[in-house]
């Protein structure tokens, strides 16, 4: 990574701290790569002793990337906002991707086991998911931060409840019924 | 939805949540919550159950079969020779996929694996060339074999290896529904292949099932041998810290070693195998239960004994833990492979734990001892695996001699360790205190036996300082633990005092081997002195308990004096004094304590004697001399009334040669060399007896130095120099025989001097000066070497000067001078430092004169002279140099012309 690239992420992450919501936009494609990369990695190991884990996946990214840009990553969780926002943009561009190629396939069924989920449905469901979130963000925006940081960023508990700055009674609360809500938002689809 | 309404039911549901099913609707009747509310809350609860499913996969798990499509780009493509057919997957190097050879020239699959781009390619491939016999030289049938490096079109490096068709062995293992008797010929083969790999200098470095794969036919191959030989030692470093801090592969198979970036050796690979065997037999790993938390792996694999296997044999396979297919079926139908844990128990349980031992010497020595133990266990023959109980580790200490001495280290700090986590565990849990307590006890008593027992043993071997630096720290480090535990404890204290001063002893004493690092050893030793008084203030009686401190202030007072630290160390001399003069008084009749006193006087009086201060050393030279006499009347072949008289008669001849009484000197020294060679021949294998002989014939050869006999002096020089040449290359790192050696060398080159043989003298000083810019590089702080550098290159300096060669006099004065001016700065109270420069400065400008520049000649002169004659307001100015501030003006008088 460039000296410039350095000084520029480092801009934006300070942007990002002030509260510039563009700021993800000019993050995007530094991160994307390396997020992107490592969802590849994770996936690939299914056949390894290892369970999928997304928090390491959001973990490698980070570190990589401070140890490439040689940034000093105060505020790790902040980070991991960050990332699970991205790691949700990857998962839908992706999705998005494969379900235009579906287009007019069969109609969406969320079923109790995911393993029941056709794989072409998959994509689908998760620009449901997507969408049903943006709706939840809008009359309970901490809420459907937990969820993106837990399903998309793959965060436990504890690390929401840091990044957040809230407790982690609450992020388990948050999670228990916006679970409840969105499982029956996929449902009415 | 309003936000309003959605908080009133999320606080609703979750009071609702922690109810029975049949007390909900009751409550939600009488919550008073509007009828919108309970009706939402409601909706929301029949998605209880479905729900929980739903949640637990992450995005990625979900995304994973869609995600690929569109990046299988690089098919069909060509990189380097290979084409690419075929993906297999991603390591932690980066992508791996299957090729061919693309230029025909052979049929060959190959996996390639693509490395980070950021790696220096040219690198890689000039240690692949560099590696490349060794790597021909790993042919062996289990083990897939490194092929080629090179770079893509783009640049990415590569490797190519051996393709391997297979399943990883922990798969193979349960697919093919293994009994215990062939996984364990399974795994032999394994060994068989890391010996081998082993005995052509290779270690894997990331052994793991996944680098072990099995075909079809059964036959094991490892992958990735020598893949270590080849990437740099930062960028396996980079991975690993980065894959094993983040968890993305949790440091399973990592030894302890890695993970504390120690140096990986075979014994590495024995503990991988070690955590691979553990799992083959039980389908566990050692800490999986802790694999989700990085620090706590780390604790465990750093502290932890791991579980038997036999005691986990029969555990359910861990949730969270993904499973192949068949494992999954196996749990569902309620039966994992059942190995019975008896036949575990016992041989096998001590094979794997041998092999996951913490400290790498204690593991197997090699895979083949690893293999052949667990063939002599399927063969029913008795195994050298033992049972690792604490009674075992105290048995073993307890019997261990010299040769054991560093294995027995460590298990200390195993146990130090263990011991530490004991206690603070006792904290937390009251039950367990008493047990912590016992361990505590036992330890003390361990650690006790290292410092009291083992250490006094050694201490005086040649070529242990380092099994003694080791012992002492560490026992060291556990009694700092223990002393934060007892900090009441007036017993402990003393014994972390002599612990202190034992380290003390090896960083920074001068008068036996040590490692010269004079003030980290200062440094312990005035905490052991703290530790000391406090122990004396608690009890003034207690005679032992002052004798300490009286050796405590000595040992630190030489210390200082010879650190050049003059001031401090007279400071401690008179506290020694004091507290000697007491014990004297207390015991009038114990002629051990007299001698001491002797000693002290002694040593102490060394420093006017060298500051040129006589009369004060006469004072104290005379009481020493007294009290020996009389002692000698009592016991006259006693050798440390010897010991004190060669000492006394040494310094009393240097200090009469200064004094301008030759004679005197060379009587006393004559007696000093008979004295301490009969105690030579008593003690040959005294290193502090031997360097006592050394000692005496230097002095000798320094008197005839002072004296400007420049052939007698090459006489007795010349042989000083064999018993610290032989000392130093016996033991290297030792800083006492090397200063020792560097004094030798200087006064030989004095006596060159005098002997008018230049070309010897400058040889000499130049010896003497790269074996003290060694030591001065290893201390930089201390002033002593530096000083003495400077003394070694005034004298090339003097030689030139006679040689009439000005440019090489000046050029060598002025190194001289910026060494000293700052350490005279720093050590006002040590004269000797100025005089020093007052010479240089007057070399330098007779070099200027000689080269004609007169006005520089003069200006100099005046420099030397302004010193010369502080030194001479001091009193500080030696016998034979009274008339050196008449010397300096005529000098500058002849100059000034």
């Amino acid at each position: 990574m460039s000296e410039q690239q350095n000084s520029e992420i480092t801009q934006i992450l300070q942007d990002w701290n002030d509260g510039n919501e563009n700021a993800k936009e000019r993050l995007l494609p530094f991160v994307y790569d390396e997020l992107k990369r490592q969802a590849r990695i994770l996936m690939s190991r299914e056949r390894s002793n290892h369970t999928l884990q997304p928090t390491a996946l959001v973990h490698e990214a980070f570190m990589r990337l401070a140890e490439q840009s040689g940034i000093d990553w105060q505020n790790r969780s902040h980070f991991f906002g960050i990332a699970s926002r991205l790691m949700r943009q990857i998962l839908v561009d992706h999705a998005r991707l494969h379900a235009a190629e579906k287009r007019g396939s069969n109609p969406i069924h969320f079923s109790v086991d995911d393993l029941q989920i056709p794989v072409e449905q998959r994509a689908d469901s998760i620009l449901i998911l997507n969408d049903i979130l943006d709706q939840l963000a809008e009359f309970d925006e901490q809420q459907a931060q937990i969820v993106e940081m837990r399903f998309f960023g793959g965060m436990n508990n504890a690390e929401i409840a840091e990044a957040l700055e809230i407790s982690e009674r609450t992020v388990g609360r948050e999670w228990q019924s916006a679970k409840l809500w969105l499982f029956r938002e996929l449902s009415r689809n | 939805m309003q936000s309003e309404n959605w908080k009133k039911v999320k606080v609703l549901l979750d009071e609702v949540l922690k109810l029975e099913a049949v007390e909900r609707r009751n409550y939600l009747e009488q919550s008073g919550a509007s009828a919108e509310i309970r009706a939402e809350v409601e909706s929301l609860l029949a998605f209880e159950n479905e729900s929980e499913d739903l949640m637990r996969l992450s995005a990625v798990e979900f995304s994973k079969d869609f995600f690929d499509e569109a990046e299988n780009a690089l098919l069909g493509k060509n990189i380097g020779a290979y084409r690419i057919i075929g993906e297999l997957g991603y390591g932690g190097m980066g992508a791996v996929y299957l090729a061919e050879r693309a230029d025909g020239k052979f049929e060959q699959r190959v996996a390639l694996k693509l490395l980070k781009r950021e790696m220096n390619t040219s690198a890689l491939r000039r240690r692949f060339q560099q590696e490349r016999e060794i790597l021909a030289s790993l042919e062996h049938p289990h083990i897939a074999r490194l092929l080629d490096a090179g770079q893509t079109d783009d640049k990415i490096p590569f490797l190519a290896m051996e393709y391997v068709e297979g399943l990883p062995i922990d798969e193979y293992c349960s697919d093919h529904d293994l009994d215990l008797n062939e996984r364990l010929d399974l795994f032999r083969k394994v060994c068989s292949a890391v010996n081998f790999a082993h005995r052509n200098l290779v270690v894997h470095r990331d052994l793991k099932p996944s680098n072990i794969l099995v075909n079809e036919e059964g036959i094991p191959k490892l992958l990735d041998f020598g893949i270590s030989k080849i990437l740099p030692a930062e960028y396996e470093q980079l991975n690993s810290a980065t894959v094993t801090r983040l968890g993305v592969m949790t440091p399973s198979y990592a030894s302890p070693e890695q993970l504390q970036n120690k140096s990986v050796t075979t014994a590495t690979d024995i503990y991988s195998l070690g955590v691979i065997l553990y799992e083959l037999l039980t389908n566990h790993r050692p800490f999986e239960a802790k694999e989700g938390d990085l620090k706590e792996i780390y604790k465990a694999v750093l502290e932890n004994e791991p579980e038997r296997p036999s005691s986990v044999v029969n555990r359910p396979l861990r949730i969270g833990k993904s499973l192949t297919a068949e494992q999954k079926e196996q749990l569902t139908e309620g039966k994992t492979r059942n190995t019975n844990p008896k036949s575990l128990s016992g041989d096998l349980d001590n094979i794997v734990l041998k092999a996951l031992r913490k400290e790498p010497e204690r593991r197997y020595s090699s895979a083949e001892n690893l293999a052949e133990d667990i063939h002599r266990h399927q063969r029913g023959l008795p195994v050298t695996a033992r049972p690792n109980t604490f009674a075992y580790r105290a048995e073993k200490f307890f019997k261990r001699n010299k040769a054991g001495v560093i294995g027995g280290i460590l298990i200390i700090l195993a146990i130090a360790v263990g011991i530490v986590a004991t206690l603070w565990q006792a904290r937390i849990a009251q039950a367990e205190r008493v047990k912590a307590e016992k361990r505590f006890s036992d330890v003390r008593k361990l650690a006790n036996s290292y410092l009291f027992d083992v250490y006094p043993e050694i201490e005086n071997l040649e070529g242990s300082l380092k099994a003694r630096e080791k012992i002492i720290t560490n026992a060291l480090q556990y009694l700092d633990s223990l002393s934060n535990e007892a900090s009441n404890d007036l017993e402990l204290q003393g014994e972390l005092a002599t612990a202190y001063e034992k380290v003390g002893d090896v960083l920074g004493a001068m008068n036996n081997s040590s490692l010269g690092n004079v003030q980290a050893g200062l440094d312990s030793y005035e905490k052991a002195g703290k530790l000391r008084e406090a122990v004396l203030a608690a009890n003034p009686a207690n005679l032992e308990a002052k004798e300490k401190l009286a050796n405590n202030y000595y040992v630190v007072a030489r210390t200082l004096w010879n650190n050049s630290q003059t001031a401090q160390a007279e400071a401690a001399f008179e506290k020694a004094l004091k507290v000697r003069r007491e014990l004297v008084a207390a015991q009038p009749d114990s002629v051990v304590m007299q001698n001491r006193l002797a000693v002290l006087l002694i040593d102490y009086g060394a420093i006017p004697v060298f500051n040129s201060q006589t009369e004060k050393a006469v004072v104290l030279f005379d009481e020493a001399y007294q009290i020996v006499e009389r002692l000698r009347q009592k016991d006259p072949e006693n050798p440390d009334f010897k010991k004190t008289l060669t000492r006394l008669l040494r310094i009393s001849s240097k200090a009469k040669g200064s004094l301008g009484d030759f004679e005197g000197g060379i009587r006393g020294l004559t007696q000093a060399v008979e004295v301490s060679n009969e105690l030579a021949k008593q003690f040959p294998n005294d290193f502090r007896v031997q360097r006592s002989v050394w000692l005496t014939n230097t002095i000798f050869c320094e008197l005839y130095i002072d004296k400007q006999d420049g052939q007698k002096a090459v006489e007795t020089c010349q042989p000083t120099i064999d018993f610290p040449k032989a000392a130093l290359e016996k033991e290297p790192e030792n800083g006492v025989v090397a200063f020792d050696l560097a004094i030798s060398r200087f006064n030989l080159s004095r006596a060159f001097r005098l002997a008018e043989k230049y070309p010897q003298t400058i040889e000499e000083a130049e010896k003497a000066i790269s074996v003290m810019s060694e030591m001065s590089k290893k201390s930089p702080a201390d002033l002593e070497y530096k000083r003495n550098l400077a003394i070694y290159e005034t004298e090339i300096a003097r030689t030139y000067l006679k040689l009439k060669q000005p440019d090489k006099v000046i050029a060598a004065l002025q190194n001289v001078i910026q060494i000293l001016i700052p350490i005279a700065e720093a050590d006002q109270a040590t004269p000797t430092i100025r005089y020093d420069l007052g010479m240089a400065y007057r070399l330098s400008a007779e070099a200027h004169y000689q080269k004609g520049d007169k006005a520089k000649a003069v200006e100099l002169m005046d420099k030397a002279i302004g010193l010369i004659q502080n030194l001479k307001e001091l009193n500080a100015l030696r016998e034979t140099d009274k008339n050196l501030m008449t010397e300096l003006e005529n000098e500058k008088a002849h100059y000034g012309k």
